[in-house]
């Protein structure tokens, strides 16, 4: 189990450097927003199961 | 919150209206909220100097990376939240200021359950875009996708009528799965915590 939680927590890290390395094309302020826009969409589709 | 819109076998708050015009108030009423309050955030935001600001970038990335650690270790450390939903009371003020106080509330978010640490990127990326327009964007963003549940979840019931499922047995399905979903949004906080240190740069 807990090996299981260190390779999310891995995959979860490696797609995040994949994503900044992308990211870093653009201005900050820019990769900001975009980050904050797919927080944004996602939290609120993961908050539709809240009981 | 659906139940805000729409009652099943009954007409609780109902008024004679019909579903959809309080669905509009509910949808106005988060995105306007989202909006709003993004916008004064991305506002604070630019009173804040550019270089501080790249710190404060990274450091907000190492936090969600570290929030979504401890929410897939054993401690399934929860957010800090108020634990509770939109007042009950809001159902006696009239089927439309109901459905909008409800959606002001769900738009801004954190007034009931968060649920999830993701959420916390949202506000904290309205404040470090440092820009009143892009904050707006960011939250208002969110405001408009939690407005939009109760389309969603008429749809559902609309699309799946033919085989006997309802709106309550949509939520419930989604309530059912409630833990891979926390693993899912720990995972993403971590994934965007580490783009926002990256793109923070050394």
């Amino acid at each position: 189990m807990a090996r299981r939680r260190f390779g999310h927590v891995a995959a979860a890290g490696a797609a995040g450097v994949a994503a900044g390395v992308a990211l870093t094309l653009v201005p900050v302020t820019t990769a900001v927003l975009l980050i904050g826009l797919v927080a944004a969409v996602s939290t609120a589709l993961l908050q539709q199961a809240l009981p | 919150m659906i139940f805000v819109i729409m009652s099943y076998g009954g007409h609780r708050n109902q008024e004679g209206r019909h579903w959809s015009g309080k669905a509009v108030a509910f949808t106005v009423g988060a995105t306007v909220s989202g909006g709003s309050l993004g916008a004064l955030l991305g506002l604070l935001g630019a009173a804040l100097p550019a270089q501080p600001r790249v710190g404060l970038v990274a450091l907000v990335g190492f936090m969600a990376v570290l929030a979504g650690a401890l929410a897939l270790s054993p401690f399934q450390l929860r957010p800090p939240q108020f634990d509770r939903e939109t007042a009950q009371r809001w159902m006696t003020r009239g089927a439309l200021s109901g459905a909008v106080l409800n959606g002001v509330a769900l738009g801004a978010g954190f007034t009931t359950r968060i649920g999830f640490w993701l959420w916390y990127l949202i506000p904290s990326a309205a404040f470090l875009t440092g820009s009143a327009w892009a904050g707006a964007l960011v939250y208002g963003t969110y405001g408009l996708a939690r407005g939009l549940g109760p389309w969603a979840l008429v749809a559902a019931r609309a699309l799946k009528r033919s085989r006997g499922l309802d709106f309550e047995e949509a939520g419930d399905w989604l309530v059912a799965r409630i833990r891979p979903l926390r693993v899912a949004g720990a995972a993403e906080a971590i994934v965007l915590g580490v783009a926002l240190v990256v793109i923070a740069g050394p």
